[in-house]
């Protein structure tokens, strides 16, 4: 995980009580931070959470397609982060462990009977409703952008169209950037099964876009 | 939300295939916490702290309460362990459980008893019960059979209605009166050389002197041994 600044945290002021400062603590790994925290080092938590928060809510937004529920789980993430840090042992990454717990709630939010809502997104757009994405501030031309937007639309559309299991793993390889190795401990498969499915999600995402990519 | 700038990683041989797919998911914008995000996930860690803290069941079983001294793990452990046994113990003693393991010998000793029936026969009885050996001898009175006497009545032992439950000091009297009567079974038959069957107990001079007279009064009915009936006839 990349040194972010830590931009608002709970560590208030430049020295903590527990003998490290903001800056110590931002210069330590998550695995650092971790173990910092479950000897009660409370900032070191602060930390993590700022570190985490982004790539997270990313992953968990295109898991979920709704921006509410997946803020929901992020925070359900933390704070099952926050009571059970205990549990996490220094043989995986600190990365890995939080993806899964992350994974883990994303499912469980999705099986929920309230919850089935696949084609959120569009739902929402079409409605005329208040859509909270902003669009990404480039330099193209407002009919470029237009079809930049749209496409945008159809890819996440498409995203939520293909089954849980290939979307989980198309997202953390191909939008959130991790290794094979990473991806198979998260979601708990040999690295060859998650090759497959992260093949076969891209399979389904293409035909589903055949008028965009072919 | 902001864009995605990350650059695109070197795509792998069998990722070519889906190279603008790819490159469009990775370009797909960023979701951004909202700028309350932090204040939010305080207040409800603070929320959940306090339930769980009012919680009566995780009061109860808290660590502190139940290993309310700081020691290491193993102390609690053995504690546990004595304690059970402890435990263990006084429901062993005040249960069936003891009286049924106590039932064990006094049935070895009803066995022993049985056995010891026959072998409280006189010596003249356990001579009449010997199967009869060589020629028939009808004439022989200490052959004869007897008439099957009565079963001697059950004692009081034996019949389960009039069981009654010892006191371990009869107990342990009645075992070490069990234990002799079967040492003396064991080792005495082995002493005095002839065993018929596993309680009788017979004097091997007074068979021997019986078997001597048996093997002559035969010989004497029969005739001379070697000689033919037609060769006696004529």
């Amino acid at each position: 995980m990349s040194q972010e600044p830590v931009e608002q945290t709970f560590v208030q002021g430049g020295h903590s009580s527990f003998g490290y400062t903001k800056e110590e603590l931002g210069q330590k790994t998550d695995e650092e931070l971790i173990l910092l925290f479950q000897q009660d080092v409370m900032p070191a938590f602060d930390i993590l959470v700022a570190r985490f928060k982004g790539p997270l809510l990313n992953f968990i937004y295109r898991f979920l397609g709704n921006y509410d529920d997946a803020s929901d789980v992020l925070q359900d993430t933390f704070i099952r982060v926050y009571h059970k840090k205990h549990l996490y042992k220094t043989i995986a990454k600190f990365s890995t462990w939080i993806y899964t717990i992350a994974g883990n709630l994303a499912k469980s939010e999705l099986r929920k009977p309230y919850k089935r809502r696949s084609v959120h997104i569009i739902q929402q757009s079409s409605d005329k409703e208040e859509f909270e994405i902003p669009l990404p501030d480039s330099e193209a031309l407002p009919d470029q952008r237009t079809d930049g937007s749209f496409k945008r639309l159809r890819i996440e559309h498409a995203l939520m169209q293909i089954p849980e299991v290939f979307r989980e793993a198309v997202i953390l390889r191909d939008i959130q950037d991790l290794a094979y190795e990473e991806i198979a401990e998260i979601i708990g498969m040999p690295i060859g099964t998650v090759k497959s499915r992260i093949n076969r999600g891209r399979s389904h995402l293409q035909k589903l876009l055949k008028d965009i990519y072919d | 939300m902001s864009e995605n700038h990350a650059t695109l990683r070197t795509l792998e041989p069998e990722e070519e295939q889906f190279k603008n797919l790819i490159a469009d998911l990775h370009a797909l914008p960023n979701a951004k916490p909202a700028e309350d995000f932090d204040y939010k996930l305080k207040q409800r860690i603070a929320a959940s702290s306090s339930s769980e803290k009012h919680s009566w069941w995780k009061q109860f079983f808290s660590p502190e309460r139940l290993f309310p001294l700081n020691l290491p793990g193993y102390v609690y452990g053995i504690v546990a362990t004595f304690g059970i046994l402890l435990i263990s113990y006084y429901v062993f003693r005040s249960s069936d459980v003891r009286r049924h393991i106590d039932s064990i010998p006094r049935s070895e000793e009803q066995l022993l008893q049985e056995q010891a029936v026959p072998a409280k026969k006189s010596s003249s009885d356990e001579q009449r019960t010997m199967p009869p050996t060589g020629s028939s001898s009808s004439n022989d009175v200490s052959f004869k059979r007897e008439k099957p006497s009565p079963p001697s009545p059950p004692t009081e032992r034996i019949l389960p209605q009039n069981r009654r439950v010892l006191s371990p000091a009869e107990m342990e009297k009645k075992s070490e009166r069990a234990m002799k009567t079967s040492e003396e079974k064991e080792f005495l038959p082995s002493l005095r050389g002839i065993v018929i069957d596993q309680d009788m107990r017979i004097d091997s001079a007074k068979i021997k002197d019986s078997l001597r007279d048996t093997l002559q009064k035969s010989k004497s009915d029969a005739g001379e041994p070697g000689i033919r009936n037609d060769q006696r006839a004529r």
